[in-house]
């Protein structure tokens, strides 16, 4: 037990000093000031850190939200028998967006959508539905067909077969997906400020304009802490909460 | 009486490429940054043209309801799902020009949302015709061959010349040829470099087990920071380096340009790379390696004529990962100065020129999916025999 008590001790760890950067930030000041010397800007301050992470936060869940409120019953229904049909197509165009790179996503999303914040949401929506409809069908086909007879063959229907068997043990596959999608989208979401979104991205692009690494590094340390403390945190719920699913 | 099987996908195609013919064929638009009015299918086309588009997809419809389980009924809608879309590609095309009016000199015309919605129902239809047509006989290259190779033709021939994004190509032709080759250079080159150092890094990682963790602590944590960020990490550092030993300069190895994008793409692409040399040996069958033992193989033999051939087509995965994620970070290479296609798509976005952005998109896209399509390629041809049995097709 003592690896869970410490990677519970380690998200603890991530979320402190994600806290400390945002509303105590001297400490990464020196950080950034030793490294870079030459620079007067260290941090960014044209906008509170904190409406920046609330930004990216909104960015990330409201589109890995959507994605799973649609890719998730869009996994469950070509995998049952009346959807089965759609099963092929689903997986080939899933496969074929999947090589489209992010960027390109995104740059898309603009002729359709404009400039700012609801383009950015449509192309993290789009590219993090793959994950979550791909994991749900990988999930939901993986389950050994004996277990959906045994189900069967204790009288079960459909419906029950699918919300006690076969979602309970698909569920840390489809968990997975999901947390492929927000680690993809908390480090897309940054491309965002390009197209005028807001988020963490801003600090790192206004650095790459003014040819500041430290504005660079300072946003990039958030992002990453950002994406780590997820990381840690749903792959905790996982083996907190999913791991009795385990076959 | 007979049951009729209806392919549902197929005849989802079919009802997207309908609803098609209600949204806009094109927009016309004054100038290049001007946004546009719509045009219909009714006003784009000449009437005959419209009529036979109709008849193609009564046909597609004919078929499919019939299809299912039929698979020359399959291939023959699959078929007919490849002359869709190049007719509708010719005849925008060639009705471009026709569409602008007289005051608009500078004026453009782009796809509009039918169009987009057409191509797609048209590509249902050929990708369940695909799923109908099993195998790798002549069948497949019917459905799968015809409408990439006639917008080659039609790409080639100056077919689409009217058409925005190339007419948008036409003003930077040499500076889009630049840029591609760029691209090309810049993401190859990275995920060639980040192979000769992630192959034997992870047969390292194998052989020496205490270097497992560090390893895979450093690369997952590399790939938690955004490509954003870590295309700016090495300016400051590079640009310390160049001011310190000026033949660095000279050879325009500098804080800005090729090498900090370089850099970011080979570290992004080791990952999948190391990864997948690792697994690859650690589910090798312990029994084979022993078989060759037994046979008398030095270790060396052991590593070339048995585990690095059994590893291959793991390996060849994670570089085809590798090389799709790169064609497309590249993509930000512009904004640091390294060129690529990105060049016109942060042009595009500033500018708000959608074309521009388009210009730039589209052939990433195009890249990425080339690369994706010739590693599946490559990975089947490469599998020993013995494994292509389990392994499946795609």
């Amino acid at each position: 037990m003592s690896g869970k008590r410490f990677r519970w001790f380690l998200l603890l760890l991530l979320i402190l000093s994600f806290l400390l950067i945002l509303f105590y930030p001297t400490p990464l000041e020196w950080f950034l000031r030793l490294l870079f010397p030459g620079e007067e800007v260290h941090i960014y301050q044209r906008v509170p850190g904190i409406i920046l992470v609330q930004q990216h936060l909104m960015l990330v869940l409201i589109a890995t939200g959507l994605a799973f409120i649609i890719g998730f019953p869009l996994g469950v229904f070509v995998t049952r028998s009346w959807g089965r049909d759609f099963l092929p197509a689903v997986s080939d165009v899933i496969a074929l967006a999947q090589t489209f790179p992010p960027v390109a996503v995104l740059a898309l999303a603009v002729p359709i959508l404009g400039f700012g914040f609801r383009p950015t949401i449509l192309a993290l929506f789009l590219y993090s539905i793959l994950p979550i409809v791909r994991n749900t069908i990988a999930g939901l086909e993986g389950i050994p067909s004996g277990v959906n007879e045994a189900a069967r063959g204790v009288g079960m229907n459909s419906w029950q077969r699918l919300y006690l068997v076969e979602l309970p043990l698909a569920s840390r596959v489809i968990l997975a997906g999901l947390r492929i999608a927000v680690i993809i989208n908390i480090g897309t979401a940054t491309a965002g400020s390009v197209i005028g979104a807001g988020g963490l991205g801003v600090p790192i692009v206004s650095g790459l304009v003014w040819n500041n690494p430290a504005l660079i590094l300072g946003g990039a340390i958030q992002a990453a802490l950002l994406a780590l403390i997820f990381d840690q945190l749903l792959g905790l719920i996982d083996s907190t909460f999913l791991s009795r699913f385990e076959l | 009486m007979a049951r009729i099987y209806v392919d549902r996908v197929a005849m989802l195609g079919v009802i997207t490429g309908f609803l098609a013919l209600f949204l806009p064929l094109a927009r016309i638009r004054p100038s290049r940054l001007a946004g546009g009015n719509p045009t219909g299918w009714i006003e784009g086309l000449p009437v005959q043209v419209l009529a036979l588009i109709i008849l193609l997809w009564l046909i597609i419809g004919v078929l499919s309801l019939f299809s299912r389980g039929q698979n020359s009924l399959a291939l023959a809608a699959g078929f007919t799902g490849n002359i869709v879309i190049l007719v509708v590609l010719y005849w925008l095309g060639r009705q471009a020009p026709l569409l602008l009016p007289e005051e608009y000199t500078f004026g453009r015309v782009s796809p509009g949302a039918g169009f987009w919605l057409m191509l797609g129902g048209a590509y249902l239809v050929i990708l369940a015709a695909l799923k109908a047509w099993p195998g790798r006989g002549w069948g497949r290259w019917l459905i799968s061959v015809p409408a990439p190779l006639g917008l080659i033709v039609l790409l080639g021939g100056g077919f689409l010349q009217e058409i925005s994004v190339l007419q948008e190509l036409s003003i930077r032709q040499s500076r889009f040829q630049q840029e591609f080759f760029n691209h090309l250079l810049i993401s190859f080159s990275a995920v060639g470099i980040a192979t000769t150092l992630g192959l034997p890094l992870g047969v390292f990682i194998f052989r020496k087990k205490k270097w497992e963790r560090p390893v895979f602590f450093l690369t997952n944590t590399m790939q938690t920071v955004p490509a954003l960020a870590l295309f700016g990490l090495f300016i400051g550092p590079l640009a310390f380096l160049s001011r310190l030993f000026p033949l660095l300069r000279e050879l325009g190895m500098g804080g800005t340009g090729w090498l900090p994008a370089m850099l970011a793409l080979i570290l992004y692409a080791l990952l999948p790379i190391i990864r997948n040399t690792y697994t690859s040996f650690q589910i090798l069958d312990e029994k084979t390696v022993e078989a060759g033992r037994g046979m008398g193989m030095n270790p060396r033999q052991l590593l070339f004529q048995i585990q690095l051939p059994l590893a291959l087509p793991l390996i060849l995965t994670g570089i085809r990962t590798s090389l799709v994620q790169t064609v497309g970070n590249t993509t930000l290479a512009a904004l640091i100065g390294a060129g690529g296609l990105g060049v016109f798509v942060f042009q595009g976005l500033g500018q708000a020129a959608h074309d521009l952005i388009l210009l730039g998109v589209l052939p990433v896209i195009g890249l990425a999916v080339l690369a994706d399509k010739g590693m599946q390629l490559l990975i089947f041809r490469l599998t020993p025999r013995g494994l292509q049995a389990e392994g499946e097709e795609n």
